[in-house]
């Protein structure tokens, strides 16, 4: 399948949720091909990161721009099991490219109100998407998600109206593990000491992702 | 043989054409979304140095006008160019 990690606006999670979902995909025996659509590549750095850490980051890793991520992509398609495209930050032709290609985009967002306006135009540009790709499943996740207090369910009641876009139930808290597990060039799974809360919901979104 | 086809047409005939072409439309349409950009992407920045002196007066005579420094130059430029100049 061919997961695309996306939105247009910047620092909301993307590469993050990218290299644990290739990792944890990736150790479960897929064949796994890391896209980095980003001009800042920064999936391709945690991967030199990982490899240095780890001898093997596990998975395939490209950095693809534009219209070649269209064409490129596509012949890649049927090397790999699953290839997992992180692109995005702004409207770019990389955004575009992978949304006339990949069967799912999960959308993060964070339960802010720039981040909830940002999907507004989202939203428009899948519904242009699905004019090339009719399958296009979309899908909103809170990512980032406080603690406590109201603005999860503001965020949530905000998204739930989105047009094109379904809001997945699964939520993915603002965890530290995250964080420190990519300085580590590592995913929250390989962690020691592990958050537990932070492993329980990437299996989680896993499960939503990959078995719909 | 010698002679080698254009690579990015090899590309094109990949799929069903018009599929194509709808895809290669909506990706070149990137970053264009809003007016206001394609009005900001018709200006173009410069830098001029200026004598400080020069600066100062453009600067009065902007300020005694209430526009910016950058439309006063613009302005003052632009009435230069229709009254003959250049």
């Amino acid at each position: 399948m061919i997961l695309t990690v996306g939105n247009i606006k910047g620092g909301v999670g993307k590469t993050t949720l990218a290299v644990n979902l290739a990792i944890v995909r990736a150790a479960s025996g897929r064949d796994v091909l890391l896209v980095d659509g980003d001009d800042q590549r920064t999936a391709l750095t945690f991967t030199d990161l990982r490899a240095d850490q780890i001898g093997s980051p596990g998975y395939t890793a490209v950095g693809l721009q534009g219209a070649a991520l269209r064409t490129q992509v596509r012949q890649l398609a049927m090397k790999y099991d699953d290839i997992i495209i992180d692109v995005g930050g702004r409207d770019t032709g990389s955004l575009r490219a992978a949304l006339t290609i990949t069967h799912t985009l999960l959308v993060p967002v964070q339960p802010r109100s720039f981040d909830i306006w940002a999907v507004d135009q989202v939203a428009e540009l899948v519904k242009e998407a699905r004019e090339i790709n009719s399958d296009l499943r979309a899908l909103l996740l809170l990512n980032s998600a406080d603690a406590q207090g109201r603005d999860n369910e503001d965020a949530a009641a905000a998204l739930r109206e989105v047009e094109g876009l379904e809001l997945l139930s699964v939520i993915v808290g603002r965890r530290k593990a995250f964080p420190n597990a990519a300085a580590g060039g590592r995913a929250v799974t390989e962690q020691t000491p592990k958050d537990p809360k932070a492993v329980e919901e990437l299996h989680a979104l896993m499960a939503v992702l990959y078995t719909a | 043989m010698a002679i080698t086809k254009n690579p990015k047409r090899n590309q094109k005939e990949v799929g069903p054409p018009s599929e194509e072409q709808a895809a290669e439309a909506f990706i070149s349409q990137a970053g264009k979304a809003g007016p206001q950009e394609a009005q900001e992407a018709k200006k173009t920045p410069v830098m001029i140095r200026f004598d400080r002196e020069l600066l100062k007066r453009v600067d009065t005579a902007a300020k005694r006008r209430g526009i910016s420094r950058a439309a006063w130059v613009q302005f003052t430029l632009s009435r230069a160019l229709d009254q003959g100049e250049g």
